[in-house]
């Protein structure tokens, strides 16, 4: 007891104001708790750091509370008025006590690293916490009290995650960042129990369904046979939109190949098509899943009964029930809530009943491109969107066969977006020579949607702009980098991979074909080839050893120098490479 | 499919006395057509996977322009096509031609004369059509049919054109056409007198774009106008799925009419999705199944099998080998496919990967993996279509494992039959008569007594 009053003493109140709707604004809301007693909505602005506090029954923005800097995740504490959120620019978890309609900041806790989406137990002991860039899951103890240090783990994993749940056995599942692995971890042991992987990419929701037997994972699916035509976007030959309905039992063992032990739900379909499957949550004996790039919800409370499809304000991402009959939806670009609810007529007949929030009228080129960087409507049908293959501006390193080569059936690696304002000229050949080119060019051949004019080239392109460079491993022995460096050069890597961007405007004939007989590439940017899961247009080469090794033809010479070094040296020159 | 205009590569023979493509209103007209022909033979010893050489398809063509004028061919041309410099083929086609050919036989336009050529071609299954039907056909191979929806036909009495169905679901059915309408005008232009093709190409138009149509019922006074917007007009092209009484096997099959199109993976998903649990084998029914299109089989084959190779694809390029990626249409359910001597091309090649991956697989591997492409003839409005690939097993043996290739003597006379049954009569000699078989025999022997103006039936 005497702990408790301390704290109080101690609390910054965050009292906030009580404003009119009309003063207080949705900032690219990115989560949303509801409180069902009350009728409250809490909602994360991912773009100011605010929470939001909504009523839900006057249909209102009621408070408007400062919390962090950045805000990309919100879970409540099972059994407690207590909610933590997670500020990615302070990296620091936040931990909240909800009190009436404002909250009081208990505690903040500093992470090694940038934190992204929480699940928290079932005990609400610990939290799991992803993160962008490092491949780890981190393990925050909950049960402090005291001031000192908390207790953190970071679990290394293959590849950086996403999204994680907490499965019913009190183990997290995390799901892959960009491609299609799932990890099961054993927070009680610190151990990663299971890593699978499926046919598949873009995981973006994750959820018990209604049996509690399986697992329901919404993501994408690229074919690399097929083509980027129009008619194979048309049937869906492409980009599938799908769920996999995962068995739990099928995750916790290792033996198994989850391509055959799951079972595929397609989410939308030829000319109403649902690209980017984002949340999911389970409803009757179905689900309900929003669609961010085709601003859609679907619905489908049964599997003998057909999907609705609603139409949503602009890139609906998060769902959130507020009770049996009616669910919360947040659009993170038009900075609004919806209420969507079945009308009474007919009980499987569902509509958005309530709009909160409007969206902001003064945009920036690069916000503006931003928007249309996940918007759907660039493509036929709305069946994917930039971010559909390039997942967050960068690469599930999957495969896609498109006119970019000049021709079809050689599909060819997705690359990266990260730092491409600065990695010209743009293309596996190089042909395209300014960015606006390239992206005309995708827009035309790869998404046939019609919207190739000058101010959404114009806009893309500025957006693109602001994408960094990938951030590299952290460097652990410098000295290996300089040695490295300097290898670089003796080997004459650099006259093709020019710093700083390491590529350069000519293409090269370094002993690769592809199935078209094309054997002339641009050398690609080497920034963040760290963050790479295969090398070389093809994909053939699994590491970067391996990538060097290829090089033959005009590069030859340089592949033979590489052969010669000592084991240390050609250390040395992959720690170089792994540090761009 | 159109290969793309990087890929195909131009006429290595460019002789001299033919120019560029289109015609020269003083180029006499066997000159033209010798030119053109040179074109598509050039095509065709590129692309097609069976091609003759130049110098037999040289031959072929002049004999073919004999029989036609009823003329003998000249004496010791066999002799003298093999001895000429394979550059001055064209010239000697050209001379031989001329022959045959006057001045004043019909209109000297391009497209007209690639008409009559293509008649030349039917003996190496290569066929020449217009950019706009390719278009069309492209639209069809891809149940991406863009229209109003209607079936047509040529209205006798009044010369004008008139739907002979109008298909569900198309901008036609909902707005309320009705079977027979004549058609009196599109976007303000009478139709009287206009070819059918002229009003269809007035009826043809990109997705999106409307097109008004005044109509009228053949024994009504009344004309109805209506704008209808053009649409996608999917057909259906799967049949609906039969079942064993114990709902345990499902049986599914194609449409004839449509075979595997661009759309049958989605539409077997549809059907998929459908499926009860108590279903445990699928079938698909692969009889009478013949389809040419590469990528429509290929997707079909990687939605069938998982992560397994397909198949080998040769052309003149090479040898490649596809292989499908992870995850399968069925899930675990055991796959049947049935096939008969009529099976062709992509579905027997599907047949014998999903045999190799361990399904089962009914009936006789009995014909051809021959696959189609078009590739555009430079300098024209038209596409050379023909058989671009052979298909084999995953291992490179054929298809069809009991045959053997056939040799120059059967594939030739294979042509000359075929040639016959186009048109130009032929008569039959008696021992070539005892190799037809017993339900032949009635048109073998009517040939035998063929007289120079009879026309043997198609």
């Amino acid at each position: 007891m005497r702990v408790y009053f301390l704290l109080i003493l101690m609390l910054p109140a965050v009292s906030g104001s009580i404003l009119h709707a009309e003063e207080v604004r949705l900032d690219r809301p990115v989560a949303v708790i509801v409180e069902q007693e009350k009728n409250l909505a809490w909602v994360a602005n991912g773009g100011n750091g605010h929470i939001v506090t909504v009523d839900l029954e006057q249909q209102q923005i009621i408070r408007d509370l400062p919390i962090g800097q950045r805000l990309s995740d919100l879970v409540q504490l099972p059994g407690q008025p207590n909610i933590l959120a997670a500020d990615p620019d302070r990296r620091e978890l936040i931990l909240l006590k909800t009190v009436k309609d404002k909250l009081n900041v208990l505690r903040r806790i500093p992470l090694p690293l940038e934190p992204d989406r929480l699940a928290v137990s079932q005990e609400g002991n610990f939290v799991a916490v992803t993160s962008p860039s490092e491949p780890a899951l981190c393990l925050v103890d909950l049960k402090q009290h005291s001031e000192s240090q908390p207790v953190i783990d970071l679990i290394p994993l293959s590849v950086p995650v996403r999204n994680v749940m907490v499965l019913p056995d009190g183990k997290s599942l995390a799901t892959d960042r960009f491609g299609g692995r799932l990890f099961v971890i054993d927070p009680v042991a610190k151990i990663v129990v299971t890593e699978h992987e499926f046919r598949g990419h873009n995981i973006r929701g994750l959820t018990l369904d209604h049996s509690g037997e399986s697992v329901l994972v919404a993501h994408q699916i690229l074919s690399r046979l097929s083509h980027s035509t129009y008619e194979d976007i048309h049937w869906g030959m492409l980009l599938q939109n799908v769920i996999s309905r995962i068995p739990l039992a099928s995750l916790l063992q290792e033996e198994v190949d989850l391509n055959r032990a799951r079972r595929l739900i397609h989410v939308g379909n030829a000319t109403d098509a649902a690209a980017d499957p984002f949340d999911i949550i389970p409803h009757d004996s179905g689900y309900i899943v929003t669609a961010s790039g085709a601003d859609k919800v679907i619905v489908r409370v049964h599997t003998n009964v057909q999907p609705q499809t609603i139409a949503t304000d602009h890139r609906p991402t998060r769902l959130a029930r507020i009770n049996k009959r009616r669910v919360l939806l947040l659009n993170e670009f038009s900075d609004s809530l919806q209420i969507l609810e079945p009308t009474t007529e007919k009980a499987s007949w569902w509509e958005v009943t309530a709009t909160i929030g409007t969206p902001r009228e003064e945009l920036s080129a690069a916000e503006r491109g931003e928007r249309l960087f996940y918007d759907a409507r660039l493509t036929h049908d709305r069946w994917f969107s930039c971010n559909s293959c390039h997942v967050d501006g960068h690469s599930p390193d999957l495969f896609a066969d498109t006119l970019g080569d000049g021709a079809y059936g050689n599909p060819k690696r997705i690359p990266s977006l990260l730092g491409t304002g600065d990695t010209g000229p743009w293309g596996w050949t190089g042909s395209l020579t300014s960015l606006e080119d390239q992206i005309e060019k995708t827009l035309d051949s790869t998404m046939h949607g019609g919207m190739d004019d000058d101010e959404t080239v114009r806009d893309l392109a500025a957006y693109l702009k602001t994408l960094p460079a990938p951030e590299p491993h952290p460097v652990e022995k410098r000295a290996d980098v300089t040695r490295g460096r300097e290898l670089f050069q003796s080997l004459n890597c650099n006259r093709c991979h020019r710093p700083s961007a390491y590529t350069s405007p000519k293409a090269y004939d370094i002993g690769l074909t592809d199935e078209n007989g094309l054997s002339q590439f641009n050398p690609p940017s080497l920034r963040g080839v760290s963050r790479r899961r295969s090398f070389l247009h093809d994909g053939q080469a699994k590491t970067l050893k391996d990538a060097i090794e290829h090089h033959a033809g005009e590069a030859d010479s340089s592949r033979a120098k590489f052969e010669k070094l000592s084991g240390d040296e050609q250390q040395a020159l992959l720690e170089f490479l792994q540090s761009l | 499919m159109l290969r793309s205009l990087g890929h195909s590569m131009l006429p290595v023979f460019c002789l001299l006395l033919l120019g560029p493509a289109n015609m020269s209103a003083d180029e006499p007209k066997a000159v033209a057509t010798a030119r053109l022909l040179m074109q598509v033979i050039d095509s065709v010893t590129e692309h097609h996977i069976e091609a003759l050489t130049r110098q037999q398809m040289v031959l072929e063509i002049i004999l073919h322009f004999a029989a036609e004028e009823k003329k003998s061919p000249p004496p010791g041309l066999s002799r003298r096509i093999s001895s000429v410099d394979p550059d001055n083929l064209g010239t000697l086609l050209a001379e031989e031609l001329s022959k045959y050919i006057e001045e004043g036989d019909s209109p000297t336009s391009s497209a007209s004369l690639l008409d009559e050529i293509a008649e030349f071609f039917r003996f190496s299954d290569v066929s020449i059509t217009s950019l706009q039907d390719h278009r069309v056909q492209e639209q069809m191979a891809g149940n991406r049919y863009v229209g109003i929806g209607v079936a047509v036909g040529m209205h006798q009495p009044t010369k004008q054109l008139q739907f002979l169905s109008i298909f569900p679901g198309g901008a036609a059915a909902k707005a309320g056409l009705k079977v027979n309408d004549i058609v009196e005008t599109v976007d303000g232009q009478m139709t009287k007198g206009q070819s059918l093709n002229e009003t269809i190409n007035l009826l043809r138009g990109e997705e999106g774009t409307d097109v008004t149509i005044i109509v009228r019922q053949p024994d009504e006074k009344e004309s109805r106008e209506f704008t209808l917007t053009r649409a996608i007009v999917p057909f259906k092209t799967i049949k609906d799925p039969v079942f064993s009484d114990n709902h345990r096997v499902a049986v599914i099959g194609f449409e004839r009419s449509r075979g595997i199109t661009g759309s049958s993976v989605h539409d077997l998903r549809q059907i998929e999705a459908e499926l009860p649990e108590t279903v445990e084998t699928v079938t698909l029914d692969f009889r009478r199944l013949s389809e040419r299109n590469l990528h429509h089989g290929i997707l079909l084959a990687n939605a069938l099998l998982d992560g397994e190779p397909i198949g080998q694809i040769e052309t003149t390029d090479g040898v490649r080998t596809v292989t499908a990626e992870r995850g399968t249409l069925f899930g675990n359910r055991k796959l049947v496919i049935l096939i008969d001597g009529y099976t062709q091309g992509t579905p027997l090649w599907i047949a014998a990967s999903v045999a190799e991956a361990g399904h089962e697989v009914i009936g006789e591997f009995a014909s051809d993996g021959l696959v189609f492409d078009a590739v555009p003839l430079t300098g024209t409005d038209f596409v050379v279509s023909m058989p671009t690939a052979r298909l084999r097993r995953v291992d490179g043996k054929p298809l069809a494992l009991d045959q053997g290739r056939p040799s120059a003597t059967e594939y030739l006379s294979n042509i000359r039959r075929r040639r016959a049954a186009a048109g130009a009569p032929r008569l039959i000699n008696q021992p070539e008569l005892l190799s037809f078989p017993f339900e032949d025999l009635g048109e073998a022997i009517f040939r035998l007594y063929l007289k120079n103006s009879d026309q043997p039936k198609e």
